[in-house]
């Protein structure tokens, strides 16, 4: 396996273990490269904020990606095109869109058992592309978790994969502004969900169902949220859905100059928020489906030694197997060899170790 | 081998054994030439801990054979912890048809060597050997030889580790041994199986900031199938605190036994222990609090210990339950008073000792009472298990690799939703 380094912690000589690409699909930088001074330089220069690298330690784990890597390209070139479209007035290709959003609900599908377990990465310039089609794929999970048949599904994919489209209106200042929002600018940025739905119910063959999750997915459970401040099971079970994992998905993937959370803490900011913000019983189903400590974690054991997460449970989230690289001491131990906490109930995570630190 | 190889590995061995009790470095040499005189695929030497923490660790591993796959280690670690646990060494022919081994692909012969002296258990030698089908039905081949030849290294092996343990570099390890057994006999009785009761799930967990402290928890089930809940802590560190806390448990679960109140309960330990108490100068607190699931209504009695906090784990409102009297050896014949609440839904209530919500990190800030109740809203999804898993993570994460001073212990009770948590 790979771990995942923010660029800062990036050094001259360390080998890519995934590609990067850019928005349009084309491969800005090959796994199996080593990176030199310049390809790092290069990273910094289309805000890469962190990279995947290939790593002695987490050799032998595997990583399934839930949707592959095709099928996630491609749809982030959908979305893209479908945004520019929409900007430019001219038609969108209902076609492709659907037949993207049918291709990630088939992979998901032969998959029922999975486990969110990975952090995504992804360039500045393609990160609403990239949001969108994380959510989505994040929804249909969930959604798949609370039983929901295949049009359900579809008008779910579809509401999470074009929730923020309204947001194509406007203005860029105020989308990427990183001051605080006058309330001027607020009340502009306010109305995203409703000119998001103006655009899809206009859409010939879009969905109704989905089109309201662009409208509701800042509405909050306890009536507090926008535009309409509707409650509870008034809004929509989709957009109920998609504004969760639209909140996990902010959080805990890395945007330039906000710390990212740990996987363990933005659980609990949703479980904190449900029944405020969130629907309860979707919060439950979305825990299921999510890892409190993602595929290579580094953790500290009660028992003082140190290792990585290789493996989680999706019954006991908060006992995986970790293999241990260090001992008490913080010797390093060769060869490695795997605790289950399953197995033993008196064993337990102490620490997380922050990214990019060699030891916890 | 025949008799002089058998003699000179012998004679090689023991004599690296004897200056690796002063040089831990040795231990791996000396796996690696077992490895090679057993025509092992692979041999590992683990020890039990000294220090704090529990278990024990691996001080060698040696691979012969790199076609064996990677999960050998881990394999490794499995069978020294089975053995370590069973109290019991053991030989499996051909792990592959063990059902208890499913992930073996290979055919490999374990031998499991148990070191134990005086029913101290001092660590385990792994040995790994290729399964070959002639060596199960035959004796007069080198595998059988070597048994006898095992048998006389085991002896040479435990000596020299239990001297490295305890002897090795000056008279003060001495001490670790008694050390080590009384750390061992007190987290022994932290209780392993928790008692299953429908509708409730409980954990509980210490962590000691020396080999032995004076925390105790204890969870058991009363003769009426009620649940009993003890914490305790008791003033002073060290060997004699931790001595009090084993009396002060054994006597509570005695007078606890027959589902008496828990004022009467608190009352007879602290008539039982006053007089040796008071003579010592020690004094401890404890609560007792005894749960009935029938009735879903805790009652308990507290002797000078923190109060226990009740959470209302979605809503969030907590509170903490007051109820006041002196400790156990403070005053002598005190009548103690119970109280009774009744649980909800969804309730948590946690009972700590200090050391917990007094846990500093480098900037000596405490984690404190806040801090405790906002993990438990913000994991209120959770069963109690995973609640007090997510509670050590963030104390964890919290103190860093900051030494504590102080034990810190806890137990976590919830009424679980009807629902199910996550």
């Amino acid at each position: 396996m790979m771990k995942m380094l923010p660029l800062e912690y990036v050094q001259e000589g360390m080998k890519m273990a995934k590609s990067i690409y850019g928005s349009n699909g084309e491969i800005l930088l090959a796994a199996g490269i080593s990176l030199t001074a310049f390809y790092i330089k290069r990273l910094k220069e289309l805000a890469i904020i962190a990279v995947y690298i290939e790593d002695e330690e987490t050799e032998g784990i595997e990583i399934d990606d839930v949707v592959t890597e095709r099928t996630r390209l491609e749809a982030i070139k959908v979305i893209k095109e479908t945004m520019t479209n929409i900007k430019l007035n001219s038609n969108v290709d209902i076609y492709k869109v659907n037949q993207v959003v049918n291709n990630i609900i088939d992979e998901l599908l032969t998959n029922k058992n999975v486990l969110i377990n990975v952090i995504e990465i992804r360039a500045l310039n393609d990160h609403t592309f990239s949001h969108s089609v994380n959510v989505t794929v994040l929804a249909i999970i969930t959604g798949l978790s609370m039983g929901f048949d295949y049009e359900k599904l579809k008008n779910l994919a579809l509401g999470a994969l074009f929730h923020d489209i309204g947001k194509t209106i406007i203005p860029e200042n105020i989308l990427l502004k990183k001051e605080p929002l006058t309330p001027e600018e607020e009340d502009l940025w306010k109305t995203h969900p409703n000119l998001g739905f103006d655009i899809l119910r206009k859409l010939t063959y879009f969905n109704l169902a989905s089109a309201h999750v662009a409208l509701q997915h800042h509405e909050r459970y306890d009536g507090t949220g926008f535009p309409r401040g509707l409650k509870g099971k008034k809004i929509s079970e989709l957009a109920r859905v998609v504004s969760v994992c639209d909140l996990y998905d902010r959080m805990t993937t890395y945007q330039s100059g906000q710390p990212r959370y740990q996987a363990f803490q933005a659980i609990e900011i949703l479980i904190v928020n449900s029944g405020h913000f969130f629907d309860p019983d979707i919060v439950k189903a979305f825990l299921g489906i999510i890892a409190i400590f993602p595929l290579g974690t580094r953790v500290t054991l009660n028992t003082g030694s140190m290792g990585i997460v290789v493996e989680a449970h999706k019954e006991y989230p908060t006992r995986p197997k970790v293999r241990i690289l260090y001992n008490q001491v913080g010797k390093k131990i060769n060869p490695s060899y795997d605790i289950d906490l399953i197995d033993d109930s008196e064993i337990c995570v102490l620490r997380v170790a922050e990214e990019g630190s060699e030891n916890g | 081998m025949d008799e002089v190889e058998e003699f000179r590995f012998l004679y090689e061995t023991c004599s690296q054994l004897i200056k690796a009790q002063e040089n831990e470095e040795l231990f791996p040499r000396i796996i690696q030439n077992l490895c090679t005189a057993f025509k092992a695929v692979a041999s590992s030497l683990w020890v039990s801990n000294s220090q704090n923490g529990f278990g024990f660790r691996r001080i060698a591993y040696h691979q012969a054979s790199q076609e064996i796959k990677s999960f050998l280690p881990t394999l490794d670690f499995k069978i020294a912890n089975l053995a370590a646990k069973k109290k019991q060494g053991f030989i499996c022919y051909n792990l592959k048809l063990d059902r208890n081994f499913q992930e073996v692909e290979e055919n490999l012969k374990i031998t499991s060597i148990l070191l134990i002296t005086k029913s101290e258990f001092i660590g385990v030698i792994n040995i790994w050997c290729k399964y070959k089908l002639e060596q199960a039905s035959c004796c007069n081949h080198n595998y059988c030889n070597n048994s006898i030849l095992l048998q006389k290294l085991t002896n040479d092996f435990t000596s020299a580790i239990y001297n490295y343990k305890y002897y090795s570099n000056s008279r003060q390890q001495r001490l670790n041994r008694e050390l080590e057994f009384a750390r061992k006999m007190q987290t022994d009785l932290v209780p392993k199986s928790i008692p299953k009761i429908r509708g409730i799930s409980v954990a509980a967990r210490n962590m000691m900031a020396n080999e032995v402290g004076g925390d105790y928890v204890d969870l058991f089930l009363t003769q009426k199938n009620n649940l009993g809940i003890a914490i305790g802590d008791v003033m002073g560190k060290g060997i004699p605190a931790a001595l009090w806390t084993t009396v002060a448990r054994a006597t509570l679960r005695v007078a606890a036994r027959d589902d008496l109140l828990p004022h009467l309960v608190i009352s007879e330990v602290n008539q039982t222990l006053y007089e040796d108490l008071s003579q010592q100068d020690m004094f401890l607190t404890l609560l007792y609090a005894w749960y009935e699931p029938v009735k879903q209504t805790l009652v308990f009695a507290n002797a000078g210990h923190y109060s226990p906090v009740l959470i209302q784990s979605t809503s969030g409102e907590h509170k903490v339950l007051k109820l006041n009297g002196p400790y156990i050896g403070g005053k002598a014949n005190y009548e103690f008073r119970s109280n009774a609440i009744k649980l909800n839904q969804g309730d948590v209530l946690i009972f700590y000792t200090d050391g917990l919500i007094e846990a500093v990190n480098a900037q000596n800030e405490q984690f404190g009472l806040n801090n405790l109740i906002d993990v438990v809203v913000k994991n209120s999804f959770y069963k109690a298990p995973e609640i007090l898993d997510n509670l050590w993570l963030h104390i964890g994460q919290h103190i860093g690799s900051y030494h504590q001073l102080d034990d810190l212990s806890c137990i976590v009770f919830k009424v679980d939703d009807l629902n199910g948590g996550a």
